[in-house]
Protein backbone atom coordinates (compact mmCIF):
# COMPACT_ATOMS: atom_id res chain seq x y z
CA UNK A 1 0.00 0.00 0.00
CA UNK A 2 1.56 3.43 -1.19
CA UNK A 3 -0.87 5.73 1.17
CA UNK A 4 -4.23 5.87 2.95
CA UNK A 5 -4.94 8.60 0.24
CA UNK A 6 -3.92 7.02 -2.74
CA UNK A 7 -6.63 4.45 -1.87
CA UNK A 8 -8.78 6.81 -1.76
CA UNK A 9 -7.76 8.21 -5.54
CA UNK A 10 -8.10 4.97 -6.87
CA UNK A 11 -11.71 5.04 -6.06
CA UNK A 12 -12.23 8.46 -6.97
CA UNK A 13 -11.08 8.05 -10.18
CA UNK A 14 -13.29 5.24 -10.93
CA UNK A 15 -16.39 7.30 -11.14
CA UNK A 16 -14.60 10.37 -13.40
CA UNK A 17 -14.51 7.76 -16.20
CA UNK A 18 -16.41 8.11 -18.73
CA UNK A 19 -17.76 4.79 -18.27
CA UNK A 20 -19.32 5.70 -15.28
CA UNK A 21 -20.21 9.32 -15.89
CA UNK A 22 -22.07 7.95 -19.06
CA UNK A 23 -24.88 6.15 -16.48
CA UNK A 24 -25.50 9.74 -15.49
CA UNK A 25 -26.06 8.88 -11.97
CA UNK A 26 -24.95 11.65 -9.30
CA UNK A 27 -21.66 10.13 -7.16
CA UNK A 28 -20.64 11.64 -3.87
CA UNK A 29 -18.28 10.83 -1.18
CA UNK A 30 -18.91 10.23 2.46
CA UNK A 31 -18.84 13.19 4.42
CA UNK A 32 -20.49 15.08 1.54
CA UNK A 33 -24.19 14.61 1.24
CA UNK A 34 -26.34 16.25 -1.63
CA UNK A 35 -27.32 19.91 -0.46
CA UNK A 36 -30.48 21.36 -1.60
CA UNK A 37 -32.64 19.58 -3.99
CA UNK A 38 -31.29 15.72 -4.31
CA UNK A 39 -31.03 14.40 -7.48
CA UNK A 40 -33.71 11.60 -8.07
CA UNK A 41 -31.20 8.80 -7.44
CA UNK A 42 -27.87 8.78 -6.53
CA UNK A 43 -24.98 7.14 -5.21
CA UNK A 44 -22.24 7.33 -1.78
CA UNK A 45 -18.81 6.05 -1.47
CA UNK A 46 -17.63 5.06 1.74
CA UNK A 47 -14.37 3.60 2.36
CA UNK A 48 -13.21 1.14 5.07
CA UNK A 49 -9.60 0.46 5.56
CA UNK A 50 -9.84 -1.11 8.31
CA UNK A 51 -8.17 -4.36 8.58
CA UNK A 52 -4.21 -4.40 8.31
CA UNK A 53 -2.15 -7.86 6.68
CA UNK A 54 0.78 -8.20 7.75
CA UNK A 55 1.88 -10.63 4.51
CA UNK A 56 5.30 -8.77 3.82
CA UNK A 57 8.27 -8.37 6.04
CA UNK A 58 9.63 -4.76 5.61
CA UNK A 59 8.61 -1.85 5.35
CA UNK A 60 5.88 -1.88 3.13
CA UNK A 61 2.31 -1.80 4.58
CA UNK A 62 -0.73 -3.94 3.25
CA UNK A 63 -4.50 -3.05 4.47
CA UNK A 64 -7.81 -5.28 3.14
CA UNK A 65 -11.27 -3.20 3.89
CA UNK A 66 -14.59 -2.91 2.25
CA UNK A 67 -15.93 -0.43 -0.27
CA UNK A 68 -19.62 0.81 0.66
CA UNK A 69 -21.88 2.39 -2.20
CA UNK A 70 -24.79 3.45 -0.59
CA UNK A 71 -27.59 3.26 -3.48
CA UNK A 72 -30.31 5.76 -3.22
CA UNK A 73 -33.24 5.41 -5.89
CA UNK A 74 -37.18 6.96 -5.09
CA UNK A 75 -39.69 5.25 -2.74
CA UNK A 76 -42.57 3.09 -4.02
CA UNK A 77 -40.40 2.01 -7.50
CA UNK A 78 -39.90 -1.17 -6.63
CA UNK A 79 -36.09 -2.79 -6.59
CA UNK A 80 -35.29 -3.23 -9.90
CA UNK A 81 -33.57 0.34 -10.65
CA UNK A 82 -31.00 -0.58 -7.33
CA UNK A 83 -30.17 -3.74 -8.75
CA UNK A 84 -29.59 -2.42 -12.17
CA UNK A 85 -26.97 0.52 -10.48
CA UNK A 86 -25.36 -2.23 -8.46
CA UNK A 87 -24.86 -3.94 -11.93
CA UNK A 88 -23.87 -0.85 -13.39
CA UNK A 89 -21.19 -0.61 -10.56
CA UNK A 90 -20.36 -4.03 -10.65
CA UNK A 91 -18.58 -2.96 -14.40
CA UNK A 92 -16.24 -0.46 -13.35
CA UNK A 93 -15.73 -2.20 -9.66
CA UNK A 94 -16.04 -5.77 -9.26
CA UNK A 95 -12.19 -7.57 -10.03
CA UNK A 96 -10.77 -4.93 -10.99
CA UNK A 97 -6.89 -3.89 -10.51
CA UNK A 98 -7.63 0.08 -9.86
CA UNK A 99 -4.39 2.44 -9.81
CA UNK A 100 -0.82 0.23 -9.18
CA UNK A 101 -1.57 -1.95 -6.16
CA UNK A 102 -5.93 -1.92 -5.51
CA UNK A 103 -7.55 -5.16 -6.21
CA UNK A 104 -11.33 -5.16 -5.89
CA UNK A 105 -12.51 -8.86 -5.02
CA UNK A 106 -16.63 -10.04 -5.76
CA UNK A 107 -19.52 -7.90 -4.86
CA UNK A 108 -22.37 -8.44 -2.36
CA UNK A 109 -25.51 -6.32 -2.48
CA UNK A 110 -27.83 -5.48 0.62
CA UNK A 111 -30.98 -3.70 0.48
CA UNK A 112 -31.41 -1.54 3.37
CA UNK A 113 -34.98 -0.06 2.94
CA UNK A 114 -36.32 3.30 3.22
CA UNK A 115 -34.16 5.31 4.20
CA UNK A 116 -34.67 6.83 7.92
CA UNK A 117 -33.12 10.19 7.26
CA UNK A 118 -35.41 11.07 4.25
CA UNK A 119 -38.59 9.01 3.88
CA UNK A 120 -38.86 9.65 0.03
CA UNK A 121 -34.89 7.39 -0.48
CA UNK A 122 -35.04 3.56 -0.71
CA UNK A 123 -31.37 2.89 0.30
CA UNK A 124 -29.45 -0.04 -0.75
CA UNK A 125 -25.32 -0.99 0.59
CA UNK A 126 -23.05 -2.22 -2.31
CA UNK A 127 -20.46 -4.08 -0.76
CA UNK A 128 -17.01 -5.09 -2.35
CA UNK A 129 -13.71 -6.22 -0.11
CA UNK A 130 -10.63 -4.76 -1.60
CA UNK A 131 -7.31 -5.48 -0.93
CA UNK A 132 -4.53 -2.35 -1.02
CA UNK A 133 -0.94 -4.37 -1.93
CA UNK B 1 24.74 -4.02 20.92
CA UNK B 2 23.97 -3.98 17.34
CA UNK B 3 23.26 -7.68 17.97
CA UNK B 4 19.96 -7.38 19.01
CA UNK B 5 19.62 -7.11 22.56
CA UNK B 6 15.82 -7.25 23.31
CA UNK B 7 12.46 -8.93 22.20
CA UNK B 8 10.72 -7.72 19.35
CA UNK B 9 8.90 -8.48 16.29
CA UNK B 10 11.39 -9.12 13.35
CA UNK B 11 9.34 -7.13 10.98
CA UNK B 12 12.47 -5.58 9.12
CA UNK B 13 13.86 -9.27 8.65
CA UNK B 14 15.66 -9.72 5.07
CA UNK B 15 17.54 -12.45 3.24
CA UNK B 16 20.45 -11.59 0.45
CA UNK B 17 23.05 -13.28 -1.30
CA UNK B 18 26.43 -12.72 -2.87
CA UNK B 19 26.26 -13.37 -6.26
CA UNK B 20 29.89 -14.72 -6.51
CA UNK B 21 31.00 -18.80 -7.19
CA UNK B 22 31.53 -20.41 -3.41
CA UNK B 23 34.73 -22.18 -3.41
CA UNK B 24 37.09 -24.04 -0.91
CA UNK B 25 39.22 -22.49 1.35
CA UNK B 26 39.68 -18.86 1.17
CA UNK B 27 37.96 -16.65 -1.18
CA UNK B 28 39.22 -13.33 -3.17
CA UNK B 29 37.84 -10.19 -2.94
CA UNK B 30 34.89 -9.11 -5.82
CA UNK B 31 35.78 -12.69 -7.30
CA UNK B 32 34.96 -15.57 -5.29
CA UNK B 33 33.34 -16.76 -1.79
CA UNK B 34 35.34 -18.90 -0.03
CA UNK B 35 34.22 -21.06 2.70
CA UNK B 36 36.98 -20.47 5.24
CA UNK B 37 36.63 -16.60 4.89
CA UNK B 38 38.08 -13.99 2.24
CA UNK B 39 41.57 -13.17 2.04
CA UNK B 40 41.06 -9.40 2.59
CA UNK B 41 39.54 -9.80 5.86
CA UNK B 42 40.69 -10.71 9.18
CA UNK B 43 38.01 -13.14 9.92
CA UNK B 44 34.92 -14.60 8.47
CA UNK B 45 32.12 -12.09 9.21
CA UNK B 46 33.86 -9.49 7.91
CA UNK B 47 35.12 -11.14 4.67
CA UNK B 48 32.07 -12.61 3.52
CA UNK B 49 30.03 -8.85 4.91
CA UNK B 50 31.93 -6.99 2.90
CA UNK B 51 31.21 -8.46 -0.33
CA UNK B 52 27.83 -7.23 0.33
CA UNK B 53 28.02 -3.72 2.45
CA UNK B 54 30.54 -0.97 2.38
CA UNK B 55 30.64 1.84 4.96
CA UNK B 56 31.87 5.01 3.82
CA UNK B 57 33.56 7.80 6.14
CA UNK B 58 31.27 10.60 5.89
CA UNK B 59 28.10 11.01 7.52
CA UNK B 60 25.18 12.56 5.05
CA UNK B 61 23.26 15.42 6.86
CA UNK B 62 19.55 13.98 6.73
CA UNK B 63 16.14 15.57 8.38
CA UNK B 64 16.55 12.77 10.95
CA UNK B 65 20.20 13.57 12.00
CA UNK B 66 23.30 12.97 10.57
CA UNK B 67 23.30 9.30 8.65
CA UNK B 68 26.74 7.40 8.01
CA UNK B 69 27.14 6.83 4.84
CA UNK B 70 26.75 2.42 3.83
CA UNK B 71 26.36 1.08 -0.09
CA UNK B 72 25.65 -2.16 -1.14
CA UNK B 73 28.80 -4.10 -3.31
CA UNK B 74 28.35 -4.97 -7.24
CA UNK B 75 27.94 -8.72 -5.64
CA UNK B 76 24.85 -7.92 -3.53
CA UNK B 77 21.62 -9.17 -4.46
CA UNK B 78 18.48 -9.24 -2.60
CA UNK B 79 15.65 -11.49 -2.20
CA UNK B 80 12.32 -9.15 -2.27
CA UNK B 81 9.12 -9.56 -0.50
CA UNK B 82 9.30 -12.14 1.76
CA UNK B 83 6.26 -12.98 3.30
CA UNK B 84 7.43 -16.08 5.85
CA UNK B 85 11.06 -17.45 6.59
CA UNK B 86 11.45 -21.32 7.80
CA UNK B 87 13.17 -21.83 11.36
CA UNK B 88 16.86 -21.32 11.50
CA UNK B 89 19.13 -23.87 13.09
CA UNK B 90 19.25 -26.91 13.61
CA UNK B 91 16.34 -29.34 14.59
CA UNK B 92 16.59 -31.91 16.80
CA UNK B 93 16.68 -35.74 16.62
CA UNK B 94 16.32 -37.32 19.51
CA UNK B 95 15.99 -41.00 19.98
CA UNK B 96 14.42 -43.36 22.24
CA UNK B 97 16.99 -45.87 23.65
CA UNK B 98 15.38 -48.82 25.08
CA UNK B 99 16.54 -49.49 28.42
CA UNK B 100 16.90 -53.51 29.62
CA UNK B 101 14.45 -53.77 33.07
CA UNK B 102 13.58 -50.01 33.35
CA UNK B 103 10.19 -49.19 33.21
CA UNK B 104 10.64 -45.97 30.72
CA UNK B 105 13.47 -45.91 27.56
CA UNK B 106 15.82 -42.97 28.11
CA UNK B 107 16.93 -40.37 24.94
CA UNK B 108 20.01 -39.25 23.23
CA UNK B 109 20.62 -37.00 20.57
CA UNK B 110 21.43 -38.20 17.29
CA UNK B 111 22.78 -37.00 14.20
CA UNK B 112 20.42 -34.01 13.11
CA UNK B 113 18.94 -33.71 9.93
CA UNK B 114 19.53 -30.62 8.04
CA UNK B 115 17.01 -27.99 8.56
CA UNK B 116 14.11 -27.40 5.66
CA UNK B 117 14.39 -23.81 4.57
CA UNK B 118 11.38 -22.94 2.65
CA UNK B 119 10.91 -19.61 1.88
CA UNK B 120 7.37 -18.01 1.06
CA UNK B 121 7.38 -14.84 -1.23
CA UNK B 122 4.69 -13.28 -2.38
CA UNK B 123 4.80 -13.52 -5.89
CA UNK B 124 6.01 -10.63 -8.31
CA UNK B 125 7.34 -12.77 -11.72
CA UNK B 126 9.70 -9.62 -12.55
CA UNK B 127 11.22 -9.63 -9.38
CA UNK B 128 11.71 -13.16 -8.71
CA UNK B 129 12.44 -14.83 -11.95
CA UNK B 130 16.16 -14.54 -11.02
CA UNK B 131 15.20 -17.58 -8.23
CA UNK B 132 14.55 -20.24 -11.24
CA UNK B 133 17.68 -18.85 -12.91
CA UNK B 134 19.60 -20.00 -9.81
CA UNK B 135 17.76 -23.13 -9.35
CA UNK B 136 18.24 -24.46 -12.39
CA UNK B 137 21.91 -23.33 -12.26
CA UNK B 138 22.27 -25.78 -9.11
CA UNK B 139 25.16 -23.60 -8.29
CA UNK B 140 26.08 -22.89 -4.59
CA UNK B 141 25.79 -19.69 -3.24
CA UNK B 142 26.42 -17.89 0.33
CA UNK B 143 23.24 -16.19 2.01
CA UNK B 144 22.48 -13.94 4.50
CA UNK B 145 19.21 -13.46 6.81
CA UNK B 146 19.92 -10.77 8.48
CA UNK B 147 17.13 -10.45 11.45
CA UNK B 148 16.03 -6.82 12.38
CA UNK B 149 12.89 -5.37 14.43
CA UNK B 150 13.66 -2.15 13.11
CA UNK B 151 14.29 -0.58 9.85
CA UNK B 152 16.90 -1.21 8.12
CA UNK B 153 18.89 1.33 5.46
CA UNK B 154 17.65 -0.18 2.00
CA UNK B 155 19.61 -0.34 -0.99
CA UNK B 156 18.57 1.03 -4.68
CA UNK B 157 19.29 0.27 -7.88
CA UNK B 158 22.87 1.29 -8.15
CA UNK B 159 21.56 4.75 -7.42
CA UNK B 160 21.79 7.04 -4.16
CA UNK B 161 20.10 5.36 -1.17
CA UNK B 162 18.83 7.61 1.53
CA UNK B 163 22.25 7.50 3.58
CA UNK B 164 23.35 9.53 0.77
CA UNK B 165 25.80 6.88 -0.68
CA UNK B 166 26.45 5.33 -4.06
CA UNK B 167 25.21 1.98 -4.22
CA UNK B 168 27.01 -0.09 -6.18
CA UNK B 169 24.75 -2.86 -6.23
CA UNK B 170 22.12 -2.83 -9.31
CA UNK B 171 19.61 -3.98 -7.46
CA UNK B 172 17.30 -2.18 -5.18
CA UNK B 173 16.09 -4.03 -1.82
CA UNK B 174 19.43 -4.98 0.33
CA UNK B 175 19.56 -4.40 4.17
CA UNK B 176 22.41 -2.10 5.05
CA UNK B 177 22.71 -0.76 8.33
CA UNK B 178 20.84 2.40 9.74
CA UNK B 179 23.55 3.96 11.25
CA UNK B 180 23.99 7.61 12.92
CA UNK B 181 26.72 9.18 13.53
CA UNK B 182 25.81 10.48 17.72
CA UNK B 183 28.99 13.14 18.65
CA UNK B 184 31.56 11.00 18.96
CA UNK B 185 30.65 7.79 18.80
CA UNK B 186 28.15 6.11 16.06
CA UNK B 187 25.12 4.67 16.90
CA UNK B 188 23.61 1.82 14.76
CA UNK B 189 19.99 -0.01 14.93
CA UNK B 190 20.58 -3.76 16.28
CA UNK B 191 20.24 -6.61 13.77
CA UNK B 192 21.98 -9.93 14.08
CA UNK B 193 23.21 -11.77 10.92
CA UNK B 194 22.95 -15.78 10.40
CA UNK B 195 24.93 -17.32 7.09
CA UNK B 196 24.20 -20.36 5.67
CA UNK B 197 25.69 -22.09 2.08
CA UNK B 198 23.34 -23.62 0.31
CA UNK B 199 21.42 -23.52 -3.34
CA UNK B 200 18.01 -22.88 -4.36
CA UNK B 201 16.26 -26.28 -5.22
CA UNK B 202 12.72 -25.66 -5.40
CA UNK B 203 10.25 -22.80 -7.33
CA UNK B 204 6.95 -23.34 -6.57
CA UNK B 205 4.21 -20.82 -7.90
CA UNK B 206 0.92 -20.63 -6.04
CA UNK B 207 -1.74 -18.39 -7.43
CA UNK B 208 -4.50 -17.10 -5.17
CA UNK B 209 -8.21 -16.11 -5.34
CA UNK B 210 -8.21 -13.90 -2.52
CA UNK B 211 -4.56 -12.86 -1.45
CA UNK B 212 -1.28 -12.00 -2.68
CA UNK B 213 -0.09 -14.73 -5.36
CA UNK B 214 2.39 -16.70 -3.69
CA UNK B 215 6.03 -18.07 -4.28
CA UNK B 216 7.55 -21.45 -2.37
CA UNK B 217 11.15 -21.94 -2.44
CA UNK B 218 13.10 -24.86 -0.93
CA UNK B 219 17.01 -23.46 -0.39
CA UNK B 220 19.43 -26.51 1.11
CA UNK B 221 21.61 -25.77 3.16
CA UNK B 222 25.60 -27.45 3.18
CA UNK B 223 26.84 -27.37 6.30
CA UNK B 224 25.80 -25.06 9.73
CA UNK B 225 24.12 -21.78 10.00
CA UNK B 226 26.50 -19.59 11.42
CA UNK B 227 25.83 -16.83 13.78
CA UNK B 228 24.42 -14.29 15.06
CA UNK B 229 26.99 -12.17 13.85
CA UNK B 230 26.68 -8.00 14.17
CA UNK B 231 29.22 -5.06 13.93
CA UNK B 232 30.55 -3.42 16.66
CA UNK B 233 28.89 -0.61 18.66
CA UNK B 234 29.84 2.88 19.46
CA UNK B 235 32.99 2.98 16.97
CA UNK B 236 33.66 6.70 15.82
CA UNK B 237 32.31 7.20 12.55
CA UNK B 238 35.38 7.60 10.80
CA UNK B 239 37.35 4.29 12.68
CA UNK B 240 36.68 0.85 10.75
CA UNK B 241 33.89 -1.38 12.62
CA UNK B 242 34.63 -5.09 14.05
CA UNK B 243 32.16 -7.71 12.46
CA UNK B 244 32.52 -10.62 14.04
CA UNK B 245 30.72 -10.17 17.59
CA UNK B 246 28.50 -12.82 19.01
CA UNK B 247 26.27 -12.12 21.97
CA UNK B 248 28.48 -12.20 25.29
CA UNK B 249 25.79 -12.96 27.50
Amino acid sequence: MSSYSQIIEDLDAVFATSEWTSNDIASYPSNMAPTGTKPSEYVVLEVLPSQDLSIQYGSVNQVSGLIIIQIYTPVNTGPRRIYEISDLLDSVLQKQQLGEGLQTNASALDPKGNDPDDPTLYRADYVLRFTSY
Amino acid sequence: MPNITSIGAGIFTSLAYIDLPVVEGLGTSNTTVGRSGQTSAANLGTGWVLELEERESTPTPTSEGELIEWNTTLASKPFGRIREFPNLGIPANIVNVPQYGQPSSSQVVGQSDPPNLDFTFNYVPSVHHFIDTMRASGDKYLFRVRLAAGEQLVSTAAGTNESGATDVGTEAGVNLPYEFKAVLLADMREFSDFWFFGSVASFEIVPALTDANQLNVSLTIDGQLSGPWSYSDGAAFGDALTYDLAPTA
